[in-house]
């Protein structure tokens, strides 16, 4: 999965970010530039968490920005990587809920979908790997992950 | 036999995660159980149909008044969480 991110070129490394919502942006940035989303996704990504707060924290240091299967701005299925050098802050009273790691979720084909989250489950279930992940700083680094836990 | 539903905002990202680890969990404890996901706005009128819901804790009050076993989950990603529920819920000892 790590190594389809590098290959979709659906990766991205960022120093830090003030708003949850410039983060959210940056996250996306990479799958807008090969059209698999458009802006009108991310209004949906930002307006998600505006109105149901930050449950898209999946565990600590992990986001996962996402909004409904069918929903406008998506034109093809994918899962956009990006992370962050120091933690982005969702609820300033709440730490649990701050995030390095970001899994952009894009979605039409549901069976896609559906195959990409069984992927993404696996991947973050093995012990040690977002450890790993928070270290990491390029693209090889991704590379070396994807090898050492043989994903 | 049980059946579980998991809810989240959108029904198709947070939800569906639970849904795989808590297929685990079932699998884990020798629970059989059925697990299906939908976004919070189908949730409370289908809840009725299912033995207990798995929903993020921000949500819980969303069923009010349903009368089916409702858990929150703070960490999708965490089997032993939600085996942790489904003891607490009284599915499994």
């Amino acid at each position: 999965m790590l190594k389809s991110f590098v290959e979709n070129k659906h990766v991205i490394f960022c120093d830090s970010f003030d708003d949850w919502r410039d983060a959210i942006r940056a996250a996306a940035q990479p799958m807008i530039a090969d059209g698999t989303i458009d802006d009108e996704y991310i209004v949906k990504l930002i307006k998600n968490v505006e109105e149901w707060g930050p449950y898209i924290i999946i565990a600590p240091n992990v986001a996962m920005p996402h909004s409904s299967v069918g929903t406008g701005g998506v034109h093809k299925t994918a899962i956009g990587f990006m992370k962050t050098k120091k933690p982005v802050v969702f609820d300033p009273e709440d730490e649990s809920k701050n995030a390095q790691l970001f899994f952009t979720l894009a979605a039409v084909d549901n069976e896609q979908h559906l195959n990409n989250m069984m992927a993404l489950s696996e991947m973050l279930m093995k012990d040690g790997i977002i450890e790993d992940l928070l270290n990491a700083k390029t693209e090889q680094d991704l590379l070396d992950i994807n090898n050492k836990y043989s994903l | 036999m049980i059946k579980i539903l998991v809810c989240c905002a959108s029904g198709s990202g947070t939800s569906m995660l639970t849904k795989l680890t808590t297929e685990k969990a079932c699998k884990a404890l020798g629970i059989e159980a059925t697990v299906s996901h939908a976004p919070i706005s189908e949730g409370k009128s289908a809840a009725r149909n299912y033995d207990l819901i798995l929903t993020a804790k921000n949500f819980v009050n969303t069923f009010n008044g349903v009368s089916t076993k409702v858990a929150a989950v703070k960490n999708p990603l965490s089997v032993d969480e939600i085996k942790a529920a489904l003891k607490e819920s009284g599915f499994a000892d």
